[in-house]
């Protein structure tokens, strides 16, 4: 029977049925896009690096970016069992729109790459040829569309060189990594970015039945400044190696998905004890005609199931739509993520449904069960209008407060003590975190009878109740049921703290990569292209012309270009007209690639404060 | 229903000794002090009272909706204080019925599944032709399908008192069954609460505030700082109001 009058219930009260529901699809949708999203970064990581070197069997690169001289090249040609071998060159452009606008980054700088043969790349023409010449290019078919370009197109580019226009000879597709991409012949980007023969790396392909010893053939050919990897352990340190720097978003996004799961099991238990609160009159009317605990506890289950599944089933459908939103949130902020599809994978949809079920289901049960632990007689009176509970109230409260003053020393001492390792800290503070939180929970009841007494003993708190009944009723109902009142706080309380802490650490993300700058460059002044775009190379002529200008450091996607004794195009420029205060030194390996080519004077100290 | 035990004891239910004390110490509060009543099968019983008299008090100590401080109560040959919490749910819901003030049907039930609820609750068979009946008697046979929303408060009460018959229980308690009903509505609940007793040979206790429900009453009890301070035959409104002026 109590199934049949369940789901009369539930199919009779579909507005309730409705607004659990879609509460529980909220919480899902959040946790399984979550973890949508960082599948599907972790994958697009994968396949970017994967495919970023071509589908060449040996990549040949210069040890700390230093470029390969072009004599390698030929030399590598002629090793037994290889079948092709080509120079590439990788160097950050700046494409000018008809407007005059230079055309925004997309995701990372646009960068303009030599053509390479169809069988070692992943960037395919679709229509016209690749760029023969120096005044060819071929383009990504995005920015063409964006800007109306087609072949045959002039297209006004800032490569190493003051700003020109080249001919658009061919449309190619966008690599994987969503970069704007400009496509010049070899011989022609050498001399634009004035690398002379040089480039940045060979890509090998083998004969088939040469393909083992080949790489230690081609090693004992190989300058000391230049090494060969094959292109399966490059494309493995590589993935570790972003692995590692992203691996502070995954924490972050693991950190959201868990705080999702809290809000989420809170907001449904929330709606199902205020149900179970406006179900009291029934489940009294129950309990007195004779329905065992048993009989209303599985109904509350079964309502739970239903809501339950119909909620995650939800939530897990817009899973993927909050992952999206969560990548366009990230691109937004400038934090280069790769392209690609969504990676549904079966995990995130199965922890989803579970969480959504399990969640419903204790949320649902709980209340049921405090319903039917109170004699019938009490659930009658509950019903005929709630009563302020009395007797055991005091002891209980000073049981709370020293519960909870307990759990957020704790957590805040956890918190604030921790030290280690970055991973270790980021885990002790979610730890400490999580014992502030439930502190603040169990807090939660005191405060709100605080709170509510506080307003009736505010002066003149009386004389206003005796004029208008309203505030005083609100009070009332404040405090009637404090628990309840400070679980729907805390609700709100986390809604609004996961807002935040989406914010700051989108904002520390950018925060962190402008002081990865400021650590790295030391001048007092650092000049770089908008939106990722090239800073050209007549800029950096004419800053180091500029009287007061002591020293200048240029930056460049790639270090070895500055090898070179023409500056190149650079993506952000440094001027110092002092030494600025010392400070830790940099470490990292692109720092270190700096300070060898750093003029005096910008090594080993910080950016100082700009002075005006 | 069997007849076994109570043709030789025509007492359907039995409250000895009764008292109740709720909270402790200073704050303590005697909503009975000591109370033995028993209630005859096919009787109309009325119980009145001032408000705090004890009254609600009674009902749900002799119903197994609460435990006395001390005292026992027998309902239907079964000793309460025998019965754990399971056993007083599952005896209320074969031999009780009620009947709330609110009347209390579940909104989104029929008239005839509200009906049905207890029966439903205790997982018996439904027969047929007594759900007619009664919903016959109660005059609702045509909106049998409706809602309680769809229903006046008078037609609410015949509803919730056709769902207290329907398990043919031992005694039905009425809590104020007139309170929220106008005259009409009171006069006809009143006369099926009577029919119930004459031709059902139904036993019903009425705890009420109204002269002209006690009226109805083959016997009226009268409580007063929990204690029985009266109890008296049949009587006139106009009697009943008197005793109860008597009493105040």
């Amino acid at each position: 029977m109590t199934r049949a009058f369940t789901l009369r219930a539930l199919i009779l009260r579909r507005q309730r049925l409705a607004v659990a529901a879609l509460v529980v699809a909220f919480g899902v949708a959040t946790v399984s896009g979550v973890l949508v999203f960082t599948d599907t970064t972790r994958t697009d990581f994968q396949k970017l690096f994967a495919h970023s070197a071509g589908r060449a069997a040996v990549v040949i690169s210069g040890r700390d970016g230093a470029l390969v001289p072009g004599a390698v090249v030929r030399r590598v040609r002629r090793v037994p069992g290889v079948a092709v071998a080509v120079g590439e060159v990788s160097q950050s452009v700046t494409i000018v729109g008809p407007s005059g606008a230079v055309v925004p980054a997309a995701r990372q700088a646009s960068v303009a790459v030599s053509a390479l043969p169809q069988r070692l790349s992943d960037v395919r023409v679709i229509s016209g040829h690749q760029p023969r010449g120096l005044d060819q290019v071929a383009i990504d078919a995005q920015t063409a569309r964006l800007e109306g370009w087609i072949v045959g197109s002039h297209v006004k580019l800032l490569t190493g060189q003051p700003l020109r226009s080249f001919r658009v000879v061919g449309i190619v597709t966008r690599a994987l990594s969503g970069q704007r991409l400009v496509v010049f012949g070899l011989a022609a980007e050498q001399s634009l970015y004035g690398l002379g023969k040089s480039v940045d790396s060979i890509l090998v392909a083998g004969r088939r039945t040469a393909a083992p010893g080949l790489i230690g053939r081609i090693r004992k050919l190989l300058p000391a400044s230049v090494s060969a990897e094959p292109r399966a352990s490059q494309v493995s340190a590589q993935v570790s190696q972003v692995s590692a720097s992203f691996s502070s978003l995954n924490g972050g996004l693991e950190a959201f998905a868990l705080i999702a799961l809290l809000i989420g099991g809170l907001t449904i238990f929330n709606t199902f004890s205020i149900t179970a609160a406006q179900r009291g009159n029934e489940l009294a009317v129950l309990r007195a005609l004779g329905a065992t605990r048993g009989q209303i506890v599985s109904a509350g289950l079964i309502e739970g199931l239903f809501v339950g599944v119909a909620g995650a089933v939800l939530g897990v459908v817009l899973g993927p739509l909050f992952a999206l939103t969560v990548h366009r949130i990230f691109e937004g902020t400038g934090v280069g993520l790769p392209a690609g599809g969504l990676v549904l994978r079966p995990s995130a949809i199965a922890i989803g449904l579970l969480v959504g079920i399990g969640v419903a289901l204790v949320a649902a049960a709980l209340p049921a069960l405090r319903a039917t632990r109170a004699a019938p007689i009490e659930a009658l009176r509950v019903a005929a209008g709630e009563r302020p509970r009395v007797g055991r109230v005091r002891l209980e409260s000073a049981l709370r407060g020293v519960l909870a003053l307990a759990l957020i020393g704790n957590g805040l001492l956890v918190m604030l003590l921790s030290s280690g390792s970055d991973a270790e800290r980021l885990r002790r503070c979610g730890i400490g975190g999580a014992l502030v939180l439930i502190g603040m929970l169990v807090a939660g009841p005191l405060v709100v009878s605080g709170v509510g007494s506080l307003l009736a003993h505010m002066p003149g708190a009386r004389r206003r109740a005796l004029r208008n009944a309203v505030p005083s009723l609100a009070r009332e109902h404040l405090v009637l049921n404090p628990g309840r009142t400070a679980l729907s706080g805390a609700s709100l309380m986390i809604g609004v703290a996961l807002a935040l802490a989406i914010g700051v650490y989108v904002g520390g993300l950018r925060a962190a990569s402008s002081r990865a700058i400021n650590q790295t460059v030391l001048g007092d002044l650092a000049i770089e292209g908008s939106g990722g775009a090239a800073v050209p190379a007549d800029v950096v002529r004419a800053a180091t012309a500029v009287p007061d200008v002591a020293a200048i450091l240029t930056r460049s996607p790639r270090c070895r270009s500055r090898g070179s004794t023409r500056p190149a195009g650079a993506t952000s420029i440094a001027l110092s007209g002092f030494r600025g205060p010392a400070h830790r030194s940099p470490t990292s390996s692109q720092v270190r690639c700096w300070s060898s080519q750093t003029p005096r004077g910008l090594t080993g100290s910080r950016r100082g404060r700009t002075s005006r | 229903m069997s007849f076994d035990a109570e043709v030789a004891d025509p007492r359907v239910v039995i409250g000895e000794g009764l008292t109740k004390r709720y909270g402790d110490g200073v704050a303590a509060v005697d909503a009975l002090r000591g109370v033995s009543v028993s209630f005859d099968s096919g009787t109309l019983t009325a119980i009145m009272g001032p408000s705090g008299s004890g009254k609600s008090t009674l009902m749900h100590l002799l119903a197994g909706l609460d435990t006395p401080s001390s005292g026992e109560v027998w309902l239907g040959g079964t000793r309460l204080g025998e019965l754990d919490e399971g056993g007083r749910t599952r005896l209320r819901r074969n031999r009780v019925g009620f009947v709330f003030q609110q009347f209390n049907l579940l909104p989104m039930l029929t008239v005839a599944e509200n009906i049905m609820l207890p029966v439903r609750i205790a997982g018996r068979e439904i027969h047929d032709e007594w759900l007619d009946w009664l919903l016959v008697a109660i005059g609702l046979e045509a909106r049998r399908e409706a809602r309680p929303a769809e229903l006046s408060g008078g037609e609410q009460q015949r509803v919730s008192l056709a769902r207290a018959l329907i398990s043919r229980p031992a005694i039905v308690f009425a809590d104020e069954p007139t309170g929220n009903l106008d005259s009409r509505g009171t006069e006809v609940i009143l006369t099926m609460l009577r029919r119930a007793v004459d031709d059902l040979g139904q036993t019903i206790a009425i705890i009420t505030h109204d002269p002209l429900a006690a009226a109805r009453a083959d016997r009226i009890l009268y409580l007063q700082d929990g204690l029985i301070v009266q109890e008296t035959g049949r009587m006139s409104p106009g009697a009943i109001l008197d005793t109860v002026k008597t009493l105040r």
